[in-house]
C-alpha cells in the first residue's frame, strides 16, 4: 500500500508478543474473564470503539463480546455511542462499491520508540455484495440503507442494509419499482423515495414510496402528478414534517404525510436548510476553498483560523473538480476529499480527511482549528468517493 | 425512631462487623431486600464481601446518603471524589469492588467501578496485564483474525 503510515496490524502482533514475553499475568491478581458476561459488557461498552479492533484479539470471550448484541444495546443504554464516519468508494477494479469506516488510533499520542504511528486511517468493512451505485443512502439507527440502482447502468429496485455495529450486510424488502439515483429522506423511521422510474408503466401510482423501518414494508404514495413528476428535482429533505423537494423553478413542492397529499406554493421555502452539515443550529459549508458557516436567516461568514487547512487542500488536490464532503461528525466537522493531482507518480489517489474544531466566538465570529489533516486511504486514480455518512454506534 | 433501630450492623466474610446508619446500607438493593424480607433483627450477614472490600463499600455509600440529601449543589463535589476513590484503587480491589456492588446491587457504584476499568485499560498490554486475560488463541486462530484486519489495499 502507499500510505506513509505503519499498518495497524503490525502493531497489534508486536505488542502482543511483547505482553506475552515480558508481562505475563500475576497469578494472585483475579482475572477479568472471571466476572459476569453482563458486567464484562458493562465495562466494555465504556469503551472507545476505536479501541474494539484491539479488544477482539485479546481473548476468544472478548472477541465474542466485542461483536455481540448485547454490547452495543448497552452502549445504546449508557449513551456512550458514538457518532462514525462511513465512506464509500467506488472503482472499476472493485467488484463491488466498497465502504469503509474512519478509523483513528486510540493510542497516537502514547509515546513511541517507532517515528510512524498510524493516526486515522479508513478501515474496510466486508463487503455488501451488492453492486449498486446509488447515490440514495440514508442513515436509520445504527443502520444504512443502499437503495435501489443504477447496477451496470440500470435501475433497481433492490435494498441491502449495512448494520454498522456487527458491520455485516442484509436485504431488505425490495421497493415496488426500480429506481436510479432516486432522492431519499428519513423522517420518524420512514425512508420517502421518490422519482427516477421515467417511463416505467407504475411511474404514476408508485412515482413516491415510503418504507416503514419498523414494520419493513414498502407502500405507495399518492400519484404527485405530471408537474411535479417531470420537472428536474435535484433534492429531498424534511423540514417541519413534510418532505420537500427542490426543483430549479421557483416552485416548492412538499408531500404532508399526516394528510398525505401534495403541497405545491410559489417561492423559496422559508427555513431552507441552508446545508446537511449542522451543528448547534449553525450551519457549515465548504466552497470554493473556503469554510463558511450561516445561522437562520443569515449570511454566510468564513470560519476564521482555517488559513492553513485552505493552503493543504489546494495543494493537495482539492478543487470542485474533485468530490469533496463536508460532515458534522461528534461535535466536529470533518473534510474529506479526492486528492488526486495530475503529476501524480503513482498513479493513485489519496483519500484526505481533516478533523476541525470549530468555537463560536460571538455573534459574528467563528473560529475553526484543525485537530490534524492527512491521508486516510489510497485508491486507484479512476476510484470515485461516492458517500460519506454519520451513524452513531 | 430510637438510635438503635437507624443503625445496621453489617457482617462480612471474613467475621468483621460493621454499625452504619441505615440510610447508609439500604443504597443497596441487596441489603434492603433482606431488611424487608426476613429482618434478621440488626445484623446482616454478607457471605461475599471481605471485611476489607465491604469497608470500601461502605465509605462510598457513606459519601453518597450524605450528599444525595444535600441536592445538586455539591454534585461536582462528589464527582470528584468518586473520581479519587477510585483513581488508586489496584486491580484486584477494583475488581472485588466490582463484584461486591453488583452483589450488593448498587448500580451508582457498579456504574463507577465498571468505568473505572474502562478508564484504566487503553492499551492491549493493558487489555492483558490489567485485565489479567490469557490469549487462548491458537498461532493459526490469531493469523486468521490479523487476516481479517488487514486495514489496507494491496497494491
Amino acid at each position: 500500500m502507499n500510505l506513509q503510515v505503519e499498518p495497524p496490524e503490525k502493531n497489534k502482533r508486536k505488542k502482543k508478543k511483547k505482553t506475552k514475553n515480558s508481562s505475563p499475568p500475576q497469578p494472585s491478581s483475579p482475572s477479568f474473564s472471571l466476572l459476569p458476561d453482563d458486567i464484562a459488557v458493562n465495562c466494555l461498552a465504556r469503551i472507545s470503539r476505536s479501541h474494539y479492533p484491539n479488544l477482539s484479539i485479546v481473548s476468544k470471550s472478548f472477541r465474542s463480546l466485542v461483536s455481540s448484541t448485547e454490547l452495543y444495546a448497552a452502549r445504546s443504554h449508557l449513551g456512550s455511542t458514538e457518532q462514525c464516519l462511513y465512506v464509500c468508494l467506488s472503482d472499476k477494479s472493485y467488484q463491488f462499491p466498497q465502504w469503509f469506516t474512519l478509523w483513528t488510533n486510540p493510542n497516537r499520542n502514547l509515546p513511541r520508540k517507532k517515528k510512524k504511528t498510524i493516526g486515522q486511517l479508513l478501515v474496510p468493512i466486508p463487503p455488501s455484495d451488492f453492486p449498486s451505485e446509488s447515490e440514495s443512502t440514508v442513515v436509520v439507527g445504527s443502520e444504512i440503507y443502499v437503495i435501489g440502482g443504477p447496477i451496470d447502468g440500470a435501475p433497481s429496485s433492490a435494498v441491502r442494509i449495512l448494520d454498522c455495529r456487527s458491520h455485516t450486510w442484509r436485504d431488505a424488502p425490495s421497493m415496488i419499482v426500480p429506481r436510479k439515483h432516486a432522492l431519499a429522506c428519513v423522517y420518524e423511521g420512514r425512508i420517502y423515495v421518490m422519482g427516477s422510474c421515467k417511463g416505467l408503466e407504475e411511474e404514476s401510482s408508485s412515482w413516491a414510496e415510503v418504507f416503514d423501518t419498523k414494520t419493513q414494508t414498502w407502500q405507495s404514495l399518492p400519484d404527485p402528478g405530471p408537474e411535479i413528476r417531470n420537472c428536474f428535482l435535484h433534492r429531498i429533505a424534511e423540514i417541519e414534517g413534510k418532505i420537500h423537494l427542490w426543483n430549479s423553478s421557483i416552485k416548492t413542492y412538499a408531500y404532508e404525510p399526516i394528510q398525505d397529499k401534495w403541497e405545491c406554493s410559489e417561492g423559496m421555502i422559508e427555513n431552507f436548510p441552508r446545508s446537511e452539515c449542522v451543528m448547534e443550529n449553525v450551519w457549515y459549508i465548504y466552497r470554493v476553498r473556503l469554510c463558511q458557516w450561516a445561522v437562520k436567516d443569515g449570511s454566510w461568514k468564513n470560519v476564521k483560523g482555517l488559513d492553513s487547512l485552505r493552503e493543504i487542500y489546494r495543494r493537495n488536490g482539492g478543487s470542485s473538480g474533485n468530490t469533496t464532503k463536508f460532515v458534522s461528525c461528534g461535535g466536529k466537522l470533518l473534510l474529506i476529499w479526492e486528492g488526486y493531482m495530475k503529476h501524480n507518480p503513482n498513479n493513485r489517489k489519496k483519500i484526505w480527511c481533516a478533523e476541525i474544531v470549530v468555537e463560536k466566538v460571538d455573534e459574528d465570529e467563528v473560529w475553526g482549528n484543525v485537530e490534524w489533516v492527512g491521508v486516510v486511504q489510497s485508491v486507484p486514480t479512476s476510484c470515485q468517493l461516492l458517500h460519506c455518512l454519520v451513524v452513531s454506534v | 425512631m430510637s438510635k438503635s433501630e437507624k443503625k445496621i450492623v453489617l457482617k462480612s466474610l471474613d467475621n468483621e462487623a460493621f454499625e452504619v446508619e441505615k440510610a447508609v446500607a439500604l443504597q443497596s438493593q441487596t441489603i434492603w431486600v433482606m431488611c424487608e424480607d426476613k429482618c434478621v433483627g440488626n445484623e446482616i450477614p454478607l457471605e461475599n464481601v471481605t471485611g476489607q472490600i465491604l469497608a470500601k463499600v461502605i465509605d462510598y455509600c457513606k459519601k453518597h446518603a450524605v450528599v444525595d440529601g444535600d441536592g445538586d449543589e455539591s454534585s461536582e463535589e462528589l464527582k470528584n471524589w468518586d473520581t479519587e476513590f477510585t483513581k488508586n484503587m489496584d486491580q484486584s480491589t477494583l475488581f472485588n469492588m466490582i463484584l461486591a456492588a453488583n452483589y450488593l446491587n448498587i448500580k451508582s457504584l457498579l456504574n463507577l467501578t465498571c468505568q473505572a476499568v474502562a478508564d484504566k485499560t487503553k492499551t492491549i498490554d493493558e487489555f492483558h496485564t490489567f485485565l489479567n486475560i490469557e490469549n487462548n488463541f491458537t498461532p493459526e486462530e490469531e493469523a486468521q483474525i490479523c487476516q481479517e484486519n488487514l486495514w489496507a489495499f494491496d497494491d
